[in-house]
């Protein structure tokens, strides 16, 4: 029996029991659980949007990875022009949404669609895992965190590294140094030359426009960008190399790299105010490539990304760790006193218990944004500076229109 | 005196890109080259950056070599938006505004044209973006630069309304939301009873960002009205709303729209909605 076959889910549930009990007319979401709670037995309905590339296994995490009872209720892709049947095979993501017997969804369209997608819904009630990259500008993060918030739902980005950190007591004490505010001027430097795929996820400067297969909708596809000729490259995996719907290599894989870091490093609540880059002039439509872009946070911490697959090697600082020696001998005392970081809360545990999931909408948003001040810095050319409260570039308007960029209609944040 | 350049040469110091037709590894010049390339276009004033965009010929600057000419207009819009150039920024902008709007160029060099303006246009660019409102294959790319410029961009917007019909409409009207446009605040309360869903939720959306307090009953009565995704996105706009009023110091109001919007989501899935505006008002 295949998951579209089952018919019981959470909502059904909800409502089963309570008409068998009669003893309410309204029966708030996961009120049969405990307070705020979902019982573990429970059967949710699910649904994956962007069928392709990871999507079958962002989906099936959610049984696996993230121990969720749940059944399969829909699917949805722009690839099935004349396919869907509008009852468990989509090319409409509001049609979707708009389903009340779907309580979690996993995106893993392309990035330009995940956020626009995971605030649609949250706000239509549902949990959401999203695949990274989170978001393809930093408004895009401000949203999908000011939704969880507002809604009250349970948001985890699809990337996990953060959660093995902090396994590692060395990894935990990073965390409570930085966090502690006893850090006045850190002198601290990380060094990041692992695998950005610079030149493997470049896009074409030179693409002429092709035409359209009959099994895509390029209008649904194109969304919130502006509407530009189909090209192949454009799309399946290749469209990472087009700044409509990623960043690139480092777009695409930064927040693999980084979350684990803004979780060790306790950046989850903040962004870096300088930087400066390394790169060629950008083209406006195509990723091209980048040597280094050094990001110095507020507090003197600095975290350098390197390609090394371009220019000269970064050489203005060396990778320097943090510790608690850094601190007075009265510093080190306070430290001792404060408590040890919490665990995370898994995708899976944060649905039931009705709490933030470790990857949560701000500290993937805060992740996300470091990869995202690194392109625009590349895409400028020239040192920006960032206002991690307004979270705007300051001093340079240009710059700036890249941290919230028009959407076609019908689309907004 | 401007000095006399030859664009043409200039272009063709770019590096080609590394394999025509395949993916790129495309890598430009360096830094220090490409500073001399677009200080030698800017040391020739308007005559070279006309001449420049002038070689664009399509969207992209698609094609085998097309892609120099745009690839180095990008360049130069990036210096000119650098602090302590807005003389030659304006230079830069007014120019290419000037080659807008004809037959020339062809329509797709225009578009790629209005997206260097959304990069570097300024104030000195909008009447002529507002005039490429109403044409055909240039209204969507004007507007976006009119979107991304925000200042002045208003009045353009509220005049090109009068006649649009459709997806113009739709776009113009979201696109005065955006700038929280409050000379369109009748306008927009109006539209939340278009006969067009995605009409209805752009005028809704819009003025939950204005946030005045007569935008109280045009959004929560479009709520109430609402089914479906409509409605899913119409409580969104009146709980939008509802924190911007607070932001703004109208707590009464704020207050106000969320025990309006309670009561038109009574039912047992719209618990979250419920929660979503007693936790609103629990922040006044």
């Amino acid at each position: 029996m295949s998951d579209f076959d089952r018919k019981t889910t959470r909502r059904r549930f909800l409502k089963t029991s309570a008409a068998t009990l009669a003893t309410v007319t309204i029966v708030k979401p996961h009120v049969l659980g405990g307070p705020g709670r979902v019982p573990p037995s429970e059967t949710l309905g699910g649904a994956l949007i962007g069928v392709g590339g990871r999507g079958p296994g962002t989906y099936n995490d959610l049984k696996g990875k993230h121990k969720l009872n749940i059944i399969k209720m829909a699917e949805c892709d722009v690839k099935w022009v004349g396919k869907a049947d509008n009852k468990s095979r989509y090319t409409d993501f509001r049609r979707v949404l708009e389903r009340k017997d779907i309580d979690v969804v996993a995106i893993a369209t392309p990035p330009h669609w995940h956020a626009l997608i995971s605030i649609a819904a949250m706000e239509a009630g549902k949990d959401v895992v999203s695949e990274k990259p989170m978001t393809r500008f930093i408004a895009e993060g401000r949203a999908v965190a000011d939704a969880e918030k507002r809604y009250g739902r349970v948001y985890q980005v699809g990337t996990y590294g953060r959660f093995s950190r902090q396994g590692d007591a060395r990894a935990r004490t990073r965390r409570k140094l930085m966090k502690s505010g006893l850090l006045k001027d850190c002198k601290g430097v990380l060094i990041m030359h692992r695998g950005f795929k610079v030149k493997q996820w470049s896009g074409l400067v030179n693409a002429p426009p092709q035409q359209v297969p009959d099994w895509l909708d390029w209008d649904m596809y194109q969304g919130p960008n502006a509407m530009k000729p189909f090209h192949h490259h454009r799309f399946g995996g290749s469209h990472r190399g087009y700044w409509d719907y990623d960043g690139g290599g480092l777009g695409d894989m930064g927040q693999h790299f980084l979350d684990p870091v803004t979780w060790e490093y306790g950046l989850d609540h903040t962004s870096p105010t300088e930087i400066t880059p390394h790169a060629p002039p950008a083209h406006p439509e195509a990723v091209g490539m980048w040597g280094w872009v050094e990001l110095k946070y507020a507090n003197g911490f600095t975290i350098v990304l390197e390609s090394r697959e371009w220019g000269k090697p970064y050489d203005r600082k060396q990778n320097r760790d943090i510790s608690v020696n850094d601190l007075t001998p009265g510093d080190r005392k306070k430290l001792a006193e404060m408590p040890d970081p919490e665990r995370l809360l898994g995708f899976g545990d944060a649905v039931k218990a009705r709490k933030p999931a470790g990857g949560n909408a701000e500290a993937a948003h805060r992740t996300v944004t470091i990869m995202h001040l690194a392109n625009i810095a590349i895409r400028m050319g020239r040192k920006i500076h960032f206002d991690p409260v307004t979270e705007q570039i300051t001093g340079d308007d240009e710059a700036n229109r890249l941290v919230n960029q028009p959407m076609r209609a019908p689309w907004h944040l | 005196m401007k000095k006399q350049i030859n664009i043409a040469e200039i272009v063709n110091k770019l590096p080609d890109a590394d394999r025509p037709g395949t993916a790129s590894k495309f890598t430009g010049p360096a830094p220090a080259e490409a500073e001399k390339l677009v200080a030698a276009v800017l040391s020739g004033g308007r005559e070279a950056i006309i001449e420049l965009a002038e070689m664009i010929r399509d969207a992209n600057g698609r094609g085998e070599k097309n892609f120099k000419p745009g690839y180095l207009l990008h360049a130069v819009a990036l210096r000119v938006g650098d602090k302590g150039r807005d003389k030659e920024r304006q230079v830069f902008t007014t120019s290419i505004a000037s080659l807008l709007g004809g037959a020339n160029p062809p329509p797709g060099a225009q578009e790629y044209l209005l997206r260097e303006l959304q990069c570097a246009g300024g104030l000195e660019v909008v009447k002529t973006l507002g005039g490429l409102l109403e044409k055909p294959g240039l209204w969507e790319h004007a507007l976006s630069a009119l979107v991304a410029i925000e200042t002045g961009a208003g009045g353009p917007l509220r005049k090109a309304l009068a006649g649009a019909k459709g997806r113009r409409r739709l776009a113009l009207l979201q696109a005065l939301g955006s700038l929280r446009d409050k000379a369109s605040t009748a306008t927009l309360a109006a539209a939340t009873e278009d006969k067009d869903e995605d009409t209805r939720l752009a005028a809704s959306w819009g003025l939950a960002r204005i946030a005045t307090p007569d935008c109280v009953q045009p959004v929560i009565k479009a709520a109430e009205k609402a089914k479906s995704w409509e409605k899913i996105q119409a409580n969104k706009a009146a709980l939008l709303l509802a924190e911007n009023l607070r932001s703004s110091g109208n707590k009464d109001k704020a207050r106000d729209t969320c025990n309006l919007l309670i009561n038109a989501n009574q039912e047992e899935d719209d618990s979250y909605v419920r929660d979503a505006a007693e936790r609103i008002i629990a922040g006044l």
